[in-house]
């Protein structure tokens, strides 16, 4: 899976199969800080994604 | 999760909407609040204090797809590297919505950019930044029936919790969806539509409806009290979801005492003016001006004089 943090603007990679929560938490991310993003579409972190999964994670907090 | 109006696939969570419901739950949010609060009247002229970021790009959006008569006043504090970047991104926004644009410079106003004054100044930009943008801001407002800020929800529940905490009332009392209860001479009345938006809410909006620049950061940015109280107020929501709209709920329904409390304490005793600038200002010498002496720049051009 690849995965976009814009916050870091850094792409993981990683292989992983769950919901976005997981995911979230895999990186200690809180998600009321962020929203989900998924072949361009807004995702609900409940969603389950699969290991060739695309995901990009955008900062909600503005900056300044 | 399915949307638990029409059973669509969900884009948001709290509440579950799908795509086109979100939208109109939004939409109806925002105008809501402005027919409850009476923020607007029909034929005011407004002044929308963007900076490029979502929150006010969102409001400007909001105001003008509802026919209200609206003007982008930006300030151009002059930080290399970002300011530029999100003003790049306003200027072709309302370019191609037609609406009208002021940007304010530090540079033209003070003689010299934020970046310049940091290099002479012991102070930290925030402080410098935010005394010169509120005195810009409020003194371009004048032309106008109101201005308009993108403050959410979680803006506000950090302002609450910070006051709170620092046991200022005078401020806590002039908190709320029409900011400032002293209908002081020289200030144009400030209007929060947005208020009752959580910030993650006005995100997915802006990304739905393709209203977001790419992620820039101010560079100055700092571990702030504000940051602190936000981080707070966000891992408390993770554990306790619903917290930060039960505070501002909260919040509301004891502001009319509080008002009354700081009326009959004296804290709102109409504000007089600065004598160097004439700006309204309850010291002598308004911040703005003392500021300016302090970082030696040029004097802030007066309006007509
Ligand atoms: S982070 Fe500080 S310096 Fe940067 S825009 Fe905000 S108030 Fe100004
Ligand atoms: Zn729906
Ligand atoms: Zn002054």
């Amino acid at each position: 899976m690849d995965v976009f943090i814009e916050k870091q603007d850094r792409h993981h990679r990683l292989s992983f199969r769950g919901s976005g929560d997981r995911l979230l938490a895999l990186f200690d991310i809180n998600p009321e800080t962020v929203i989900l993003v998924k072949d361009g579409q807004l995702i609900t972190s409940d969603t389950m994604l699969k290991d060739t999964d695309a995901v990009r994670i955008l900062s909600v907090i503005s900056g300044g | 999760m399915r949307c638990r109006k029409c059973g669509e696939r969900t884009v948001f969570s709290s509440p579950a909407l799908c795509k086109d419901h979100f939208i109109s739950a939004f939409e109806k949010k925002v105008y809501d609040t402005i027919d409850r609060y009476k923020l607007i009247s029909r034929g005011q002229r407004i002044a929308v204090a963007c900076s490029g970021g979502k929150d006010s790009t969102v409001l400007l959006h909001l105001l003008q797809k509802r026919g209200y008569d609206v003007t982008a006043m930006a300030i151009d504090e002059g930080i290399a590297g970002y300011r530029d970047k999100t003003l790049a991104f306003l200027r072709r926004f309302c370019f191609e919505r037609g609406i009208p644009l002021q940007v304010h410079r530090y540079q033209d106003a003070f003689g010299a950019s934020l970046d310049h004054m940091m290099q002479r100044s012991p102070r930290k930009p925030c402080t410098v930044c935010g005394v010169f943008r509120r005195y810009l801001l409020n003194r371009h407002a004048r032309d106008f029936d109101l201005l308009a800020l993108g403050h959410n929800l979680d803006d506000e529940a950090q302002s609450i919790l910070m006051n709170l905490l620092l046991n200022n009332r005078a401020v806590l009392s002039r908190l709320g969806p029409k900011a400032g209860i002293v209908e002081a001479e020289g200030f144009t009345p400030r209007i929060k539509p947005l208020y009752l938006c959580r910030e993650k809410e006005v995100m997915a909006y802006s990304f739905i409806q393709n209203l977001l620049t790419d992620f820039t950061e101010c560079p100055n940015i700092v571990d702030s009290f504000r940051a602190e109280v936000r981080d707070f107020l966000n891992d408390h929501e993770a554990s306790h979801p619903g917290f930060k709209e039960l505070l501002v709920h909260e919040y509301l329904s004891s502001l009319p005492r509080l008002q009354r409390q700081a009326k009959d304490s004296g804290d709102l005793e109409p504000v007089g003016s600065c004598s160097l600038c004439r700006e309204p200002s309850a010291a002598a010498v308004c911040r703005a001006c003392s500021l300016k002496k302090e970082i030696r720049v040029s004097s802030p051009e007066r309006q007509g004089a």
